[in-house]
């Protein structure tokens, strides 16, 4: 009801967006090649994370000098405290490349040293080197089928045109390009739950691109006398609640699970938040925008190709043309850019002028504009009135 | 579908019989519902078999050998819901939800435990005394081995400390007799998995049973009986990924998610209640219908509760809404083209429909691939996402349509207005 009657131009802006995105995805790359790639959790790295609660403050010297005795390969140490817990400082949280399956040793070491130990709060988790490459070939192998099956299921059902299948690829892997680099800008590591959450934000970015891309389907074979531009336009508003409740219902729960859960579910629902806003965000305002771009280059070609003929069929060019060019609200076709490159028989002059005078003489209802869904020069095989199973919504 | 064609009464009534049906299944839940190891505490190990010169491939008879025996000392921990779950072809994964003591479970699980008694003279037992290795080397072939063993006991000594007390077979207590009347006076060292435990030197000749004094705790004593009871491996493990978890640490993380499955829950149910008023009052009792089935699931098919597949269902929880919304958000754009409210039911329903049904198509391609690949724990994450992707098709679209259905054929909610228009 609120986006409904907006007058928001969510098209005209898709300039502003793209460079929104691309700042945070360059942000990820810069962000990654700082780390030197994407830190990875202890999953994919092997070794070992022994969290120790202790019944007493510790200091990190003294921790120090009792792990001497257990050999651990350079441990990293840290000294954390929950907010529930009754001394300060009082956790170590020991990290090492080594693969640790005993903390036996540990724990002796600190209790020799008179660190009295609380086993009951303590958590010890250890992957071999082996194992951990093996874990992150077949993540990677997960993330490749994962993603072959979404574009699958996206070819499935934009199989007769094409330029929807690919849009909602490039949405999607615009999301997963934000997740990683968002994750690198926060130093968070990857590990499995970063997978989980990448897997099910490539699902959530589909189904957000399909919902919007339904309905700008339904409302191509209804809309015929807008132009292309606001016709979307309109269809993203007419989602726009929609796209914002999923999205809130969703958000809602994941905050829940971020504020309230754990440490670990902290991690996962961190990665979700951040990957399931970008997919709805990039089904409005990249895909959209890039649907509308795509049918821009696609006039710009038919009209090539169709003053090629008038060109030869009537050598006149039409004088005033440009004249009568009724005033843009939204430009899509700019006319100060350079015209797409010419096919090699064509000669460039007369042609230029004739493609402004195709696309912008006044069309057969009087109407001025842009409009090529009713005065298209030669029938479309993929345009918006083809028959497909669309039930936007 | 039949469905869409019985009566509402008939409806109402299959859907209060399987929630009735449901609350049986899994209450009380905290009998019903098995949690993990990451809930209750407890640990998790990836064992792999490592050939060795005597079995250079570990095939199919060699795993559930291993199996038995690592099941037998396992087994004698104490520890109620243990799981051995074969991975590939040389791979046991191991789960001990409640565990109190994993130093031990993992010393168990490392121990070949390969008991052998071998002859030395006390010359070179004098000589080599510090050096287990080289003793092993020198001594004889074993009289004694741990399969003539038949039943291992903690005992004490004399003195008081811990000892193991054990009972020889027949073959092996003749064995034994022959080679302990004709060496009277000579020692006859104890090997455990190749090191010296103990050197004791026979008085008289024996023939069934005897004690093992190798400086022993009482968790090592235990331990020894335990593996000699439950045979030695028949090939080394490896441990390649272990996690252990505090009892008390995962009674937190259990408080926390549950809570924050519960606030995720209340405030979805109020969103709902706010925005689409009637229909989304409708829609809460189908994602209570849903959270119902969801805990009968886990009670009935033993699905073991893990802190990730708290995150999917709660996930789940919020994508099951998203149908309803989708729904809705129709039926307030139909009631805005000037439908009656019952034509922009039917409608809003049907266009959506397919819309639903990609949400869930393309979450469960993501949960099934997961499912395939992902590792360790994020399985749990995949099978309750994947579960529950299914059953929300099933409540937020029939269960909520029933209850919508009754609400407009009687008249009850006829005002645009109740549809948060």
């Amino acid at each position: 009801m609120f986006f409904r009657n907006l007058k928001w131009n969510i098209i005209g802006q898709r300039y502003g967006w793209f460079a929104l995105s691309g700042a945070v995805i360059a942000a990820g790359i810069i962000a990654l090649i700082a780390h030197h790639g994407l830190p990875l959790g202890l999953s994919f790295t092997g070794g070992s994370s022994i969290e120790v609660k202790c019944d007493q403050t510790v200091s990190e010297t003294t921790v120090r000098q009792a792990l001497t005795s257990a050999r651990l390969q350079d441990p990293q140490l840290q000294l954390a405290a929950k907010p529930s817990d009754k001394f300060p400082s009082d956790r170590i949280l020991i990290s090492t490349q080594q693969a640790i399956s005993d903390p036996g040793p540990v724990y002796s070491a600190l209790e020799a040293a008179g660190i009295k130990v609380d086993r009951t709060q303590s958590h010890i988790r250890s992957v071999g080197p082996s194992l951990s490459r093996e874990y992150l070939n077949r993540s990677l192998w997960a993330l490749v089928i994962a993603l072959v099956l979404q574009l699958l299921y996206i070819a499935f059902r934009f199989g007769n045109q094409l330029r929807f299948g690919i849009v909602a690829d490039i949405a999607l892997v615009h999301d997963v390009l934000v997740m990683v680099g968002i994750y690198a800008i926060a130093n968070r590591k990857a590990d499995d739950a970063f997978l989980a959450a990448l897997l099910t934000v490539i699902g959530y970015s589909v189904m957000d691109t399909i919902v919007i891309f339904d309905r700008i389907r339904e409302n191509g074979r209804i809309m015929t006398n807008v132009s292309y531009d606001s016709m979307v336009n309109t269809s993203l508003l007419q989602t726009m609640t929609r796209s914002v409740n999923t999205l809130l219902t969703v958000l809602i729960t994941l905050f829940a699970l971020y504020f309230f859960g754990g440490d670990t579910l902290k991690n996962f629902a961190f990665a979700l938040i951040v990957g399931v806003t970008s997919g709805a965000y990039s089904s409005i305002f990249i895909a959209s925008p890039l649907l509308v771009m795509w049918r821009h280059a696609q006039e710009r070609k038919r009209a090539l190709r169709h003053d090629f003929v008038l060109t030869k069929e009537a050598a006149a060019p039409v004088a005033g043309a440009a004249v009568s060019r009724p005033p843009a609200a939204q430009t899509p076709v700019a006319p100060k850019r350079a015209a797409p490159k010419p096919r090699r028989q064509a000669p460039p002059p007369p042609r230029y002028k004739r493609r402004r005078t195709l696309t912008d003489a006044p069309s057969s209802d009087g109407r001025g504009g842009l409009n090529l869904l009713t005065d298209a020069p030669e029938p479309q095989p993929d345009d918006d009135t083809v028959e497909g199973s669309s039930e936007g919504s | 579908m039949f469905w869409f064609h019985w009566k509402h009464p008939i409806k109402i009534a299959i859907i209060v019989a399987l929630c009735v049906g449901c609350w049986f299944a899994f209450s009380p839940v905290a009998q019903k519902v098995h949690l993990g190891l990451d809930l209750q505490g407890g640990l998790r190990a990836l064992v792999e078999l490592e050939p060795t010169h005597d079995v250079p491939k570990i095939d199919a008879g060699i795993l559930d050998e291993e199996l038995q025996v690592l099941q037998t000392r396992l087994g004698g921990l104490g520890v109620s819901e243990l799981t051995f779950e074969k991975v590939g072809a040389d791979r046991i994964n191991i789960e001990m939800p409640g565990l109190k003591d994993p130093e031990q479970a993992i010393k168990l699980i490392r121990e070949a435990a390969v008991l052998e008694m071998r002859p030395l003279s006390s010359e070179q037992l004098a000589k080599g005394q510090n050096n287990s290795a080289a003793l092993y080397k020198e001594a004889g072939p074993a009289i004694i081995t741990g399969a003539d063993i038949s039943h291992a006991t903690v005992g004490t000594d004399p003195g008081g400390a811990p000892a193991v007390e054990f009972t020889l077979n027949s073959a092996g207590a003749k064995k034994f007799y022959e080679w302990s009347s004709k060496n009277v006076g000579k020692p006859l060292p104890i090997f455990l998995d190749q090191k010296l435990i103990e050197a004791p030197t026979i008085e008289s000749a024996i023939s069934n049973n005897g004690e093992i004094h190798g400086g022993f705790t009482q968790d090592s004593s235990i331990r020894l009986a335990n593996e000699l009871n439950a045979g030695a491996l028949k090939v080394p493990t490896k441990i390649l990924e272990t996690e252990s978890v505090g009892p008390t640490l995962g009674r937190i993380d259990l408080q926390k998610s549950l809570v924050a499955s519960l606030v995720g829950l209340g405030v979805v149910l109020l969103f709902m209640l706010v925005v689409y008023r009637v229909p989304g009052l409708l829609a809460d009792l189908a994602l209570v219908v849903y959270c119902f089935l969801m805990l009968a699931y886990v009670s009935l098919f033993g699905v073991v509760l893990t802190l990730p597949g708290i995150a999917g269902f709660v996930l789940s929880i919020g994508m099951a809404v998203d149908a309803n919304v989708l729904i809705f958000e129709r039926i307030k754009e139909e009631l805005w083209g000037g439908r009656t409210t019952r034509a922009a039911v039917g409608v809003g329903f049907k266009r959506a429909f397919w819309t639903v049904f990609d949400s869930h198509v393309t979450t469960i391609l993501g949960a099934v691939v997961l499912y395939w690949l992902g590792t360790g724990t994020v399985k749990g994450f995949a099978l309750t996402l994947l579960v529950g992707t299914v059953l929300s098709l099933l409540t937020a679209v029939n269960i909520t349509r029933s209850f919508v259905d009754v609400v407009v054929d009687k008249d009850l909610a006829t005002a645009p207005a109740l549809y948060g228009v």
